[in-house]
């Protein structure tokens, strides 16, 4: 962590020009759920990018159907996320039956296994900043969003909008942090 | 000569010779296919593509036959309906 005295007075909030290469280069984790964190199938999602266009390329419900849409519905259960028709019909947000009816006609063979994804593994024990370093959970504020290394490291040091850190915390901590708290909460502690 | 009357959901594999008279029936129940079907018949898949706006153009497989148009719900445009031979999936 590499917190500044100097930076934390220049924060507003915004996304700063000057900040590392790896805050721009930051992306959602791919995640099982349509429009839930990057798609399992093709490029992730940058953070601050529009997640609807993400999943631009996805087929599903009833164009599920179309003779080229096989190569994809392939593509989806061959994914390594991806371990029961039941995590397919989440990805698409599409009905089992017709992912079932989809797949049939594809001629897409459907494992045996009936058990879903375990839920999205969350590595609670430690906190994972851009830069790559983690911290013990335990070490911080509870919510983590409150901790004011936390949010002087994200909007200060690197730089990062109000927008970003809500969505980045979202993302890395599977729950919703609201753009609203974080700014509630960086005014608190006097980061903005 | 065969007189077919039943429901068409997408997905759904039907056997159908040459077809003639054909309507298409919108109802709360769903959408309903009535025709004649004469000759050999092979199987067909059932595909529709919803809500379409004037003057739209619709992409579709070359092979496909046109079965018709059925109202849409609500504020959607109509749903061109069609079919498609099993064979283009092997």
């Amino acid at each position: 962590m590499n917190i500044s005295a100097k930076k934390i007075e220049k924060c507003t909030g915004e996304a700063r020009d000057d900040r590392p290469d790896y805050v721009n280069d930051l992306t959602l984790k791919r995640k099982i759920g349509w429009q839930k964190g990057s798609p399992v199938v093709g490029d992730r999602v940058g953070l601050g990018d529009d997640l609807s266009q993400g999943y631009e390329h996805y087929r599903r419900r009833d164009e599920l159907f179309q003779p080229d849409a096989g190569k994809f519905l392939s593509e989806l259960f061959d994914c390594e996320l991806i371990n029961s028709v039941s995590d397919v019909s989440r990805e698409l947000n599409s009905e089992v039956e017709t992912v079932k009816k989809a797949a049939n006609l594809h001629c897409i063979e459907l494992s045996d296994g009936s058990d879903d994804s375990p839920e999205q593994e969350r590595d609670n024990d430690r906190f994972i900043f851009p830069s790559g370093e983690s911290w013990p959970t335990e070490l911080l504020a509870d919510p983590i969003e409150s901790d004011v290394r936390v949010l002087s490291q994200l909007l200060a040091t690197n730089g990062m909008s109000v927008e970003e850190v809500a969505q980045y915390l979202s993302d890395r901590l599977s729950r919703n942090v609201t753009a609203s708290d974080v700014r509630q909460e960086a005014q608190k502690a006097n980061i903005l | 000569m065969k007189y077919l009357k039943q429901s068409l959901e997408v997905g759904d594999v039907l056997k159908l010779g040459e077809l003639t008279n054909v309507k298409i029936g919108s109802s709360t129940q769903g959408v309903s296919l009535e025709a004649i079907s004469q000759g050999e018949e092979s199987e067909y898949v059932v595909l529709k593509t919803s809500d379409l706006q004037r003057g739209e153009e619709v992409d579709v497989h070359p092979d496909v036959e046109v079965l018709g148009l059925s109202d849409g719900q609500g504020i959607a445009g109509q749903s061109l309906w069609y079919v498609i031979p099993k064979e283009v999936y092997q």
